[in-house]
């Protein structure tokens, strides 16, 4: 008996450890994937710029500096965090169970005749606490896994809605540029009516092109607010703080080309965060299996301490009931843990089937997209920029107009356009790419068109 | 020139009298350099299909000569060489690609005769026997026309109509006897639109057996043309029918033209031929009244001869016309339709003549095109002195150096050259002006003197 109490007292006071502080394993993961570290924020506290972002704001921001505002001061992603907080109170219900203590008296005149008091625990809910809190701490790793994985993204989609601010831009520059064309072109064809060279006609079909023009810069001009307003929620920047600005130029990023595709996948694979924290869940819905097993083995089983008074003279004695599964054996509740380990086996083979194409995915768009940003640096551009100048020696020859010349510009500025599309990307890619190497999750194929246009229209690359 | 009834004899030469410049000098000249050149390009009993070249202003060369007649000047050509076999005048023409440069800085790779676009001009007298050898060097088919010359119907030169054209590679013997004397010309008939584009064409000359009247002491054979040529390309286009944008003398375009040069008393003849795509060309001559005197039709009576100062040659027809050079100076000659006189520019550009200067637009295309340079507001005579760059093979810019700054024309331009006194006709430079026969700036005083207010 001595023995069996220490036991229950044993169990009890191990089950009544408290869980490792979840916030600091998150960090711990980001920074060592990708050096990113989303600090957690007090919610009260939040109306306050952390000094590194105040810092940060005072110069214009990089694409790193950005990443850095939005995991210190994004209230969505401090939400995310937060959730990794269920999953510790997931693990804090994994407690022993309160001991039972009853009492029952027969009154004499007045006075207890007999008293009988009873405590106990019960027992079977004691011995499966180590499987369930094995059970809950496996959920609270892969919760751990997913909010990392979740603090990888939101770099990610910061850094690409980052870059899309820079693309618009720099699409607004050259919509403007393209706009001063027509303009030009607009006031030639007046000064030549002026001279009486020119039909009306003429004048106003160059003013109608400059006038469209005008609605293409307004368009470029609102695409580019609207990404920067994409930007400022990533950051997490509410009304006081809407004076940033970025930092010029639109350059090709850094670094080589991605590993090959089968390495780039095994790197995918092995890194993913998503995979670990799947895997995490499956180990708890393993482990659910067990518990409910237990249960289903031994439903109930009590076991206490027994006194009674009876005329004064206390007895004791030990008390113990258990339930016989003759006819429950707990088999829905172990068919339901069944049927989601199942499932969690399932979805894990397909996110990993996922990761590799995502992977491949990624390298092919950095490729593709190197490509065209080379095809327009290397070809494109300067066969048009040969187009312009030797437009400009037929002008010098007369043997074109000033409408001529100024459409080989425009046949520039158009290619201008598209390779800071290509531009953006290869950033995009080049942000896949980096974010499958340490292990996160890049949105998933068939989603919404990434360009400027969808992405501003409210679906997109860059938000949550 | 002396009547003669033999082929191949040569008579002794005319002389210029007190003037000095003998026949048989520039023959004498031309022979030998022909002579260096014959080596490299003529075999044994055959005629030699390249002409040789000398001097474009002093006369053709040929290996062999007739002095039956005062042989034509084709300025930047010469004429066909030719050897007498059996009484019969031989020759050889060979139809073929030539690199041709029409003045400084425009060369384009045209289609020609024995080398030269025109091909050599053809010269015989009137009832001369002539076999013709045409060689087919070019990668289609083709014909020649004898154009204006009588003859049997057979030797006409029309594909399809009087014969097989020529395949690629064949030759083909021509045989007829020429008629009246005159101006015609040659060219193909056969794919004409495109063979005519690309220079395929030639003067022929032929002289009177016993020339009576005017007896020229030079005799000028020009044929007029058009092209287009795009500007910066090296080939012309046959396939433009309305838009040519290089017009041309003997396929020269001005300043590329060599001028025609003459001796104060010398008479005169100048004969052209148009066989320009669609266009008539009304040639001016400064300084003088002549007298047009033939067509391909033959000569005009003495009594039709009116006086001109412009002479029309429509296309496909040749017109001569026939002066006493009697005023020394640099006389100007050229097609009197101003865009005739224009090189390459100008086509399908608006119209910028009054346009305000620096216009709002011009700066803002400074900006949007290094390099822009605002032009034609005030006309485009200063287009040909602007310092920028041009098209790669192109010659935009009208005219070239004259004795008072630029010359302000180009295309179908030339100048004729009359002096007292020459030593040759090699081009004499500049005419010296005797003094105050000059235009010059008005002086005030003179302005006063006269009443007149500026």
């Amino acid at each position: 008996m001595r023995c069996d109490l220490a036991l229950l007292a044993g169990l009890a006071l191990a089950s009544c450890t408290t869980p490792q502080a979840a916030t600091r394993d998150v960090a711990g993961l980001t920074v060592a994937r990708s050096g990113v570290e989303a600090p957690r924020r007090d919610p009260g506290r939040m109306d306050e710029l952390h000094p590194a972002v105040a810092e940060r704001l005072r110069e214009p921001l990089d694409a790193d500096g950005a990443v850095s505002i939005a995991l210190r001061q994004s209230p969505e992603l401090q939400a995310r965090l937060a959730q990794v907080d269920l999953a510790v109170a997931e693990l804090w219900s994994a407690r022993p169970p309160n001991p039972e203590v009853e009492m029952e008296a027969l009154m004499d005149g007045g006075q207890a005749s007999v008293l009988e008091v009873g405590a106990v625990m019960d027992i079977g809910a004691l011995l499966r606490m180590p499987l369930m809190r094995r059970a809950a701490q496996a959920q609270l790793d892969s919760a751990e896994l997913e909010a990392a994985a979740d603090v990888l993204r939101y770099a990610y989609d910061t850094r690409v809605a980052f870059h899309r601010y820079q693309a618009d831009l720099q699409l607004v520059e050259l919509y403007r540029a393209a706009m001063e064309t027509f303009l030009a072109a607009w006031e030639a064809a007046e000064s030549m009516a002026e001279a009486g060279n020119l039909r009306q006609l003429d004048v106003a079909q160059n003013r109608a092109a400059y006038e469209r023009s005008r609605i293409d810069v307004a368009q470029a001009e609102l695409r580019a607010l609207m990404s920067r307003e994409q930007l400022q929620v990533l950051l997490g920047l509410d009304g006081r703080q809407t004076d940033w600005a970025v930092i010029d130029g639109f350059e090709a990023p850094g670094g080589g080309e991605p590993p090959p595709a089968p390495a780039l996948e095994r790197t995918a694979v092995d890194h993913s965060l998503v995979l670990n924290a799947q895997q995490r869940t499956l180990v708890a819905w393993s482990r659910r299996v067990g518990v409910e097993r237990m249960r289903g083995a031994l439903p109930e089983a009590h076991a206490g301490l027994f006194a009674e008074r009876e005329e004064g003279e206390w007895s004791f004695g030990p008390a113990a009931g258990v339930a016989i599964p003759v006819f429950d054996q707990n088999q829905g509740a172990i068919g339901e843990t069944r049927a989601r380990l199942r499932i969690a086996q399932h979805e894990l083979l397909q996110k990993a089937i996922r990761i590799r194409s995502l992977a491949r995915r990624a390298r092919a768009t950095w490729l593709n997209a190197a490509e065209r940003v080379r095809f327009y640096d290397e070809t494109l551009l300067p066969a048009r920029a040969e187009v312009l100048e030797q437009t400009l020696l037929q002008y010098n020859a007369m043997n074109v107009g000033v409408f001529q010349l100024l459409q080989a510009r425009r046949a520039v500025i158009d290619a201008a356009r598209e390779r800071v599309e290509a531009m953006f990307d290869l950033w995009r890619a080049s942000a896949q790419v980096e974010l499958v190497v340490a292990g996160g999750e890049p949105p998933a194929m068939g989603g919404p068109d990434m360009s400027g246009e969808a992405m501003n229209a409210g679906g997109g690359d860059g938000g949550h | 020139m002396a009547d003669t009834e033999e082929p191949g004899r040569v008579d002794e030469p005319e002389t210029k009298g007190e003037k000095g410049l003998k026949r048989r000098d520039f023959l004498g000249g031309a022979a030998a350099i022909g002579a260096a050149l014959a080596l490299e390009q003529r075999a044994e009993g055959q005629p030699r299909a390249t002409p040789r070249r000398v001097h474009a202003t002093e006369g053709p060369a040929s290996g062999d000569t007739d002095d039956r007649y005062r042989p034509v000047v084709t300025p930047n050509g010469a004429s066909l060489p030719f050897r007498w076999v059996d009484g019969v005048k031989v020759m050889h023409l060979k139809a073929e690609p030539v690199d041709h440069e029409f003045t400084e800085g425009l060369r384009a790779e045209c289609w020609g005769y024995n080398g030269s676009t025109p091909g050599p001009t053809i010269e015989a007298v009137e009832g001369d026997r002539l076999r013709i050898y045409v060689t087919n060097g070019l990668d289609e088919p083709t014909t020649v026309h004898w154009h204006g010359i009588l003859l049997e119907a057979g030797m006409d030169g029309v594909g399809g109509l009087t014969q097989r054209p020529i395949p690629s590679g064949a030759t083909f013997r021509y045989e007829f006897t020429v008629g009246e004397p005159g101006t015609f010309m040659y060219h193909p008939h056969w794919d004409e639109m495109t063979q005519m584009a690309m220079g395929m064409m030639g003067m022929f000359v032929v002289h009177p057996r016993r020339p009576r009247g005017f007896v020229p002491d030079r005799d000028f054979a020009i044929m007029l043309s058009e092209w287009n040529v795009p500007i910066g390309a090296a080939r012309p286009n046959p396939f433009e029918m309305a838009d040519f944008n290089v017009l041309t003398m003997n396929s020269k375009a001005f300043p590329g033209t060599d001028p025609l040069v003459a001796q104060l008393g010398d008479k005169v003849r100048m004969r052209f031929g148009n066989l320009s795509g669609i266009d008539n060309h009304p040639i001016h001559l400064h300084g003088y009244s002549f007298r047009i005197a033939g067509s391909d039709g033959g000569a005009f009576p003495p009594s039709a001869q009116q006086p001109h100062t412009t002479v029309l040659v429509p296309t496909g027809s040749t017109r001569w016309v026939e002066l006493e050079a009697n005023a020394p100076g640099d006389w100007a000659m050229h097609c009197h339709m101003t865009h005739h006189i224009m090189n390459q520019m100008g086509h399908g550009v608006p119209n910028m003549v009054g346009v305000e200067d620096q216009a709002s637009f011009d700066r803002r295309l400074r900006r949007l095109v290094p390099g822009y340079m605002p032009m034609g507001r005030d006309g485009m005579a200063e287009m040909g002195e602007m310092e920028m760059p041009q098209p790669a093979n192109s010659i935009p810019m009208r005219g070239g150096p004259g004795a008072f700054g630029r010359i302000d024309m180009g295309g179908m331009f030339t100048i004729f050259k009359v002096r007292e006194s020459l030593d040759s006709y090699a081009d004499p430079g500049w005419y010296e002006h005797p003094e105050d026969t000059l235009a010059r700036p008005a002086t005030a005083a003179e302005l006063r003197a006269d009443g007149i207010e500026v």
